[in-house]
């Protein structure tokens, strides 16, 4: 088989014998959303975003009124977290909007998207490495400030903390977790972009090969 | 952005996609997928074309780099499927059953390379010029032809070996 004498047979397929579609069903098209997979992440992660903003937005309220403000530093926690959701999720968005684009040369688009997905991976990484051990620092924090208020409300939340019995377990358990936090987050994210990862790397092969 | 405008200048080129979707789809039903998908991105990105380059060379950037970002199978067992691989209309009408198997052989064989030269080679058989290929795919011109070169040995040898 020659190419070259394959040229007018593989050109005249583009002319008009080619499917019709309808001006109709282009704007159905239009109206649908992208099945693309960084459309499909960014979707997600807006879903997740909006679910914090208004779960942390309930418990800040519920905490922050809840018998006079006596939960008030529960409240301040969720805050914290709050805020530092919203730095994550803004991190993430804006990486994937830059992965959006595609108009740019093959080349300079795939190695750009493979950049940006490894730059949106580390992140994710190193963001749940750190988090996984501080949120369950912070939520043992803010039972036993909680039960401490109430039980013992003439101690200062630090002698509640430093005589809370459950502290040694707590420690040892926040220790291995930390431990073993980069090997789950390593395994999640994997398991989350690694193949889309491998794709891209192997795409950036094939150019350069 | 007028949609008007937009979809009469997709209707006209349509030609590109379908080609794409054949080159990197087996089943219709991906083809169809990836079809829609092509367009909802030329849509996204049809405020920021400003015309410095043509609309097909546009058009080819934005639906190659579609089809081969999204996720899907690549069509490596095409041995096993015989009438599929032709788009449906080129088998209806038009080609004489010599013409019809050499387009089958064709595509049977492009199938078997990988995403970046069946991009080269549709973009060679539309007859784009090498600067024009550059323009699109980003890989200079001696890199190409020293691609192209290859891609047809490697053509040649798969349909010996059918």
């Amino acid at each position: 088989m020659e190419l070259d004498n394959l040229k007018s047979l593989w050109q005249e397929q583009g002319q008009p014998a080619q499917k019709t579609v309808s001006a109709t069903d282009l704007f159905e098209i239009l109206k649908k959303n992208s099945k693309h997979p960084i459309a499909m992440i960014k979707r997600n992660v807006l879903l997740e975003l909006w679910v914090m903003i208004i779960s942390y937005t309930a418990m800040i309220v519920y905490f922050g009124t809840k018998e006079q403000g006596l939960y008030i530093n529960n409240a301040i926690f969720v805050a914290v977290f709050l805020f530092a959701g919203l730095f994550y999720y803004s991190r993430k968005i804006s990486l994937l909007n830059k992965m959006q684009n595609n108009t740019d040369k093959i080349k300079v688009n795939l190695i750009k998207h493979l950049n940006l997905l490894k730059k949106y991976v580390r992140f994710y990484y190193w963001f749940g490495v750190f988090l996984l051990p501080l949120v369950y620092f912070i939520t043992y924090m803010m039972v036993i400030v909680a039960r401490g208020q109430k039980e013992f409300p003439e101690k200062t939340m630090w002698e509640n903390i430093t005589t809370e019995s459950s502290l040694v377990v707590f420690i040892i358990t926040g220790v291995i977790l930390t431990l073993i936090s980069p090997f789950i987050n390593g395994w999640y994210v994997k398991k989350l972009y690694g193949s889309h990862l491998n794709k891209l790397e192997n795409l950036v092969k094939q150019v350069d090969e | 952005m007028n949609q008007n405008d937009f979809i009469a200048l997709i209707q006209e080129n349509r030609g590109i996609i379908h080609k794409v979707t054949h080159l990197y789809c087996t089943q219709e039903e991906d083809k169809e997928d990836l079809f829609q998908e092509i367009v909802i991105q030329l849509w996204k990105s049809y405020g920021k074309f400003r015309g410095d380059a043509k609309f097909s060379t546009w058009m080819y950037r934005i639906a190659i780099n579609t089809a081969i970002t999204s996720i899907r199978k690549t069509s490596r067992t095409i041995r096993t499927v015989s009438t599929e691989v032709i788009p449906v209309e080129i088998q209806l009408e038009q080609y004489d059953k010599e013409k019809e198997a050499q387009l089958y052989q064709l595509y049977t064989a492009i199938k078997e390379l990988n995403e970046i030269e069946r991009s080269i080679v549709m973009l060679y058989l539309d007859d784009r010029s090498y600067d024009e290929m550059e323009e699109i795919l980003g890989i200079n011109q001696n890199n190409l032809r020293v691609k192209m070169n290859r891609i047809k040995d490697k053509l040649r040898k798969i349909t010996n070996n059918n």
